[in-house]
């Protein structure tokens, strides 16, 4: 399973990359592993204002749908389009294949999240 | 109580099989490629799937012919030996206890095959309505295994491993007999019965052995080249889109213990000019006033349609959905749902709460394969 260094994690398997107070988010390697081939991306509206925790979109797999939930709360400022067409994408290239980009509303929320190694013992759990 | 095995629990592994509860057995989802793929290599080129822990209830005695036909939908007493059918095994609702194949292997002998997660409650019903027939009713589960080999490769394959005709079973018919001797044909050097049935819509064989003899047989198909390729074996999951795609209903999904089986579709399994049958009565009224109508459907937004979402009609809700899937094939939005009959009809516009969102369907033939 592949785990970037440079990345930040949380605990339900989202990828977070941070750019100023610009958040860049997807899912791990792990889990796209675990959802198996993704066939639709429900994605957020440009503009929202969410908070941490809250729903940001849906991944559906042949089997199953999984909410995905904002690790850090802040405005949808873009949203990954091409993910409409091919949603698959998450499966072949998950750390390329973003969803969303949040303009953080509190940056404090950054020191929550997992490094690369705390991420990996977290998946061996 | 812990969960039973097949005779092949120990191959799993060797496949890189993940295991989930399924009808009380622990049983590979999926091998270890993926669902998508397993599903392609059934339709392109053969799978093959352990299915042995469905279950063989044997009803043997005199009264067979007329005390099958006062339990099941279908009507047994024109089958030939060696022949299969399909039926429905009803209660006084008409709802659906179980649907199953019945295989006829001798006069007054015949083999249901149930499935796995009603194996034991089959046993008693259909033991609780012996009454005054004279019958045995068996359940051989134990001794039994079962392989489904399915896929435009599948003569071929079993060609391989066979000097026996084969070829010469036609669609829904079979050859051999559960005491796996003289009778059987053999695959792999073993007895068995085999049949050209399948739940997948290819054609294909399922194979029934002698519990010892699954894992032998099991290995020898998986080895077969034709051309350089094998078949894969194929999981739980992959079993399940394919079975949507070829319109084939699954009990617990489009059947249930209280929705009239009439509301199906499927009223060749059931034979209304037979005598009194288990659920008769009450079929008749449901066919003469049915409230809801099993519908495929396609959506035409975005999204994907899942077992259990309401289709509603502005507040009201008029059915839900059984089965839905984006699946492999035939890659689309689809779904199976009941509707209520008056927007039960082709070409009909529905609305489909995924979640919380609404998004509109079309309804359609559940052939999806044949009109794709």
């Amino acid at each position: 399973m592949r785990i970037p260094e440079d990345l930040r994690y949380a605990e339900d398997h989202e990828w977070i990359l941070v750019d100023g107070d610009v958040a860049m988010i997807g899912i791990t390697d792990y889990a796209q592993d675990q959802l198996g081939d993704i066939v639709f991306v429900e994605l957020p509206d440009e503009d929202d204002s969410l908070e941490q925790g809250d729903s940001f979109g849906v991944v559906e797999s042949v089997k199953a749908a999984s909410d995905l939930y904002l690790p850090v709360g802040g405005t949808v400022v873009e949203v990954n389009y091409e993910l409409e067409d091919t949603p698959e994408a998450i499966n072949s290239d998950p750390y390329e294949a973003w969803i969303v980009k949040i303009k953080l509303s509190d940056p404090s929320e950054l020191e929550e999240l997992m490094n690369a190694d705390e991420y990996k013992e977290h998946t061996a759990e | 109580m812990s969960l039973k095995r097949t005779p092949l629990f120990d191959k799993y592994p060797e496949h890189g099989g993940k295991i989930v509860e399924f009808g009380g057995f622990e049983m590979p989802i999926q091998f270890e490629t993926s669902l998508t793929d397993e599903h392609n290599r059934v339709r392109e080129f053969a799978g093959l799937f352990d299915v042995s822990h469905m279950g063989e209830i044997i009803v043997t005695g005199k009264d067979s012919v007329p005390f099958l036909n006062y339990i099941l939908t279908n009507d047994v007493s024109k089958m030939k030996i060696g022949r299969v059918i399909y039926t429905f095994m009803c209660n006084e609702n008409g709802g659906v206890v179980d649907d199953f194949m019945v295989y006829k292997i001798a006069e007054d002998n015949y083999a249901l095959i149930v499935n796995a997660s009603n194996t034991e409650k089959d046993f008693q019903w259909i033991k609780n309505l012996v009454g005054e027939y004279e019958v045995n009713v068996d359940d051989i589960t134990a001794r039994i295994g079962q392989l489904a080999l399915q896929g435009p490769k599948s003569l071929e394959i079993l060609e391989k491993l066979s000097d026996d005709d084969i070829a010469s079973i036609p669609n829904l018919a079979f050859v051999g007999d559960f005491e796996f001797g003289d009778n059987c044909f053999k695959v792999a050097g073993k007895p068995c019965l085999i049949s050209k049935t399948g739940y997948t819509g290819e054609d294909g064989y399922e194979i029934y052995c002698k519990a010892e003899d699954t894992a032998p047989i099991w290995d020898a198909i998986l080895a077969t080249e034709i051309a350089g390729e094998k078949p894969w074996p194929i999981g739980l999951g992959a079993r399940d889109t394919l079975r949507f795609e070829a319109g084939l209903p699954l009990y617990g999904n489009e059947m249930k213990d209280d929705i009239p089986v009439v509301y199906l579709g499927m009223n060749f399994a059931i034979k209304f000019n037979k005598d009194d049958f288990v659920g008769k009565k009450a079929l008749e009224e449901a066919k003469a006033n049915p409230k809801q109508k099993l519908v495929g459907f396609e959506l035409t937004g975005k999204g994907v349609p899942r077992q259990g979402y309401e289709i509603v009609d502005g507040d009201e809700v008029i059915g839900e959905v059984t089965t839905g899937y984006i699946p492999p094939t035939i890659q689309k939005p689809i779904g199976n749902a009941y509707v209520n009959v008056a927007k039960a009809v082709l070409g009909e516009t529905i609305t489909v709460m995924l979640r919380k969102r609404p998004v509109e369907a079309t309804i359609i033939s559940n052939r999806f394969l044949d009109n794709k």
